[in-house]
């Protein structure tokens, strides 16, 4: 009885023990992992800036990337952007009117659409679609051979592989961005107009989104629409270069790269929301 | 004497799980116009001697040259150039699966020089033509039959007219109908001044006198039994095409 009481006495204080330790090997992880991923972008930055780096080569997979993951992205992201329009623009519509408030409808719409929904909104529909799919073939071209046979034949897989890819990335997600703001306004306004809500003639409508835009929201769109795109694309590219040497990894990779990206996107969002509004 | 085009200087490389096995104590040097050619042990085919020569691993012990230059003091973006003067034949499935065939063949090409695109296929037809292909290969890799796959990668290892020439066991699946071939189009590169290095693990091919190899290596575990020209002795026999 006594050495059971003792074990266990043992067992708390090994537990109490590790318990700092395990936080703080998860800390120097997280750190380790910050560090080189801000290496990586770092690079694929100084990469993407010199001329040299763009061959034709990379300017296909460019080419092929933008379509993949920016033009079949359109249908999708417009739905979404439809449903999400005919929600928040009708309601706005429709408690703004009833408080009489309507004047504030611009700058209401700019705040949930322009600044919070859209980038959050594309950036995980790109994460879902363009991230999966990123990792899943990175990781099945390591795990075949490809990237090692690239740069047999002198084919950086940086320059190859991970640079255009992070490019179509930026470049899709911008895009696709302003078309969430467009088809969310026409949408919602167009609805709003459908039930007979009162609503304002469009140039009105447009005149007031215009005024409430500010350059913050601007650089807010920027910032939390690009930065997470950057991340999600590294994310993605690296989890699908450093699979382990086993096919059980890929779904294993993918849902690591996806996760993390998520943890990425909100990590980015959310601080740039609060500089937007100090 | 001219400058070896690959030097192995006492090279060792431990081993990654990647490869069959690791290469211990490894020496040998092949000028322009010379042809080395080793036979592998059959258990043991995937070894890293084609990547130790294209500079991509470090060995452990030991220098790599490549054009009289050491791999490890050669800055990465010059590296990437010089392994574009490199045409392989490589062992597996070397097919990128998101591109063509033919995409797949000239990507090296595309990505190294600025030959225009008819010229390259113009090239790349030929050499087909040249492996017993009707042509050059538009489909993607999936759908193309494994033996054309091995002619197709002879095909990419030619384009261009690289220096040097790493074959891993290009006659695989393909034995003997891809010899003949394969043994002209060498001896026109070699008479250009490329330097090739033949990795096999078919004894036939290795004892064959039509492909004239200035060195003889046979694998044992992890190191290499080399014989140059001169103790073997060779004929200088004609490949009737």
């Amino acid at each position: 009885m006594e050495r059971s009481n003792q074990r266990t006495a043992l067992a708390g204080r090994n537990w109490a023990w590790r318990m700092p330790g395990r936080l703080g090997a998860a800390v120097i992880e997280s750190a380790g992992g910050a560090v080189y991923l801000t290496s990586l972008m770092w690079t694929v930055l100084a990469l993407c800036i010199r001329p040299s780096n763009w061959r034709r080569t990379s300017r296909e997979v460019f080419t092929h990337k933008l379509l993949e993951t920016g033009v079949n992205a359109i249908v999708p992201l417009g739905l979404v952007a439809i449903l999400v329009g005919i929600v928040v623009v009708m309601q706005a519509q429709l408690w703004l009117g009833k408080v009489g408030q309507t004047q504030w409808l611009g700058p209401l719409l700019v705040v949930v659409v322009v600044r919070e929904l859209a980038p959050l909104m594309t950036n995980l529909l790109m994460i879902l679609r363009a991230g999966s799919e990123m990792t899943v073939e990175l990781a099945n071209m390591t795990l075949a051979g490809h990237v090692r046979m690239l740069d047999a034949q002198g084919i950086d897989p940086m320059v190859y592989l991970v640079m255009p890819r992070v490019a179509a990335m930026v470049v899709s997600t911008f895009c696709l961005m302003l078309l969430f703001i467009i088809f969310s306004f026409v949408s919602g306004y167009l609805c709003s107009f459908a039930f007979g809500m009162g609503v304002a003639a469009s140039g009105i409508f447009l005149n007031q989104v215009l005024r409430a835009l500010q350059s913050e929201d601007v650089l807010n769109l920027l910032g939390s629409g690009l930065i997470p795109s950057i991340l999600t694309a590294l994310i993605c590219c690296s989890q699908g270069l450093n699979v382990p040497t086993a096919r059980t990894a890929v779904p294993q990779a993918t849902r690591r790269a996806l996760s993390r990206s998520v943890v990425g996107l909100f990590l980015v969002s959310v601080p740039a929301s609060l500089i937007t509004y100090l | 004497m001219p400058t070896p085009i690959l030097e192995y200087d006492n090279v060792t490389f431990v081993g990654d799980r990647v490869y069959d096995s690791g290469i211990s104590g490894i020496s040998l040097a092949i000028r322009p116009g010379e042809l080395a050619i080793v036979l592998l042990e059959r258990e043991r085919t995937h070894l890293p001697l084609a990547d130790l020569a294209a500079g991509i691993l470090a060995p452990d012990e030991g220098q790599i040259r490549f054009q009289g230059s050491d791999w490890s003091v050669i800055a990465p973006d010059a590296a990437a150039d010089l392994r574009g003067r490199i045409g392989r034949v490589f062992e597996g499935n070397p097919w990128i699966d998101g591109i063509e065939m033919d995409q797949n063949i000239m990507l090296a090409e595309m990505h190294h020089t600025r030959r225009s695109s008819a010229d390259m296929i113009r090239e790349a037809e030929a050499l087909s033509r040249t492996f017993d292909l009707p042509g050059l290969p538009l489909r993607l890799p999936s759908t193309v039959r494994g033996k054309d796959l091995v002619r197709a990668g002879c095909v990419r290892a030619f384009m261009g007219k690289p220096d040097l020439l790493v074959l891993e066991r290009p006659t695989a699946g393909v034995y003997p109908e891809l010899l003949p071939p394969l043994l002209n189009k060498l001896r026109a590169e070699r008479d250009r001044g490329a330097a090739v290095f033949w990795l096999t693990d078919n004894s036939e091919v290795w004892d064959n006198p039509g492909v004239r190899p200035t060195l003889r290596g046979q694998m044992y575990g992890a190191r290499m039994r080399v014989n140059r020209k001169e103790s073997y002795g060779c004929h200088d026999l004609q490949i009737v095409t």
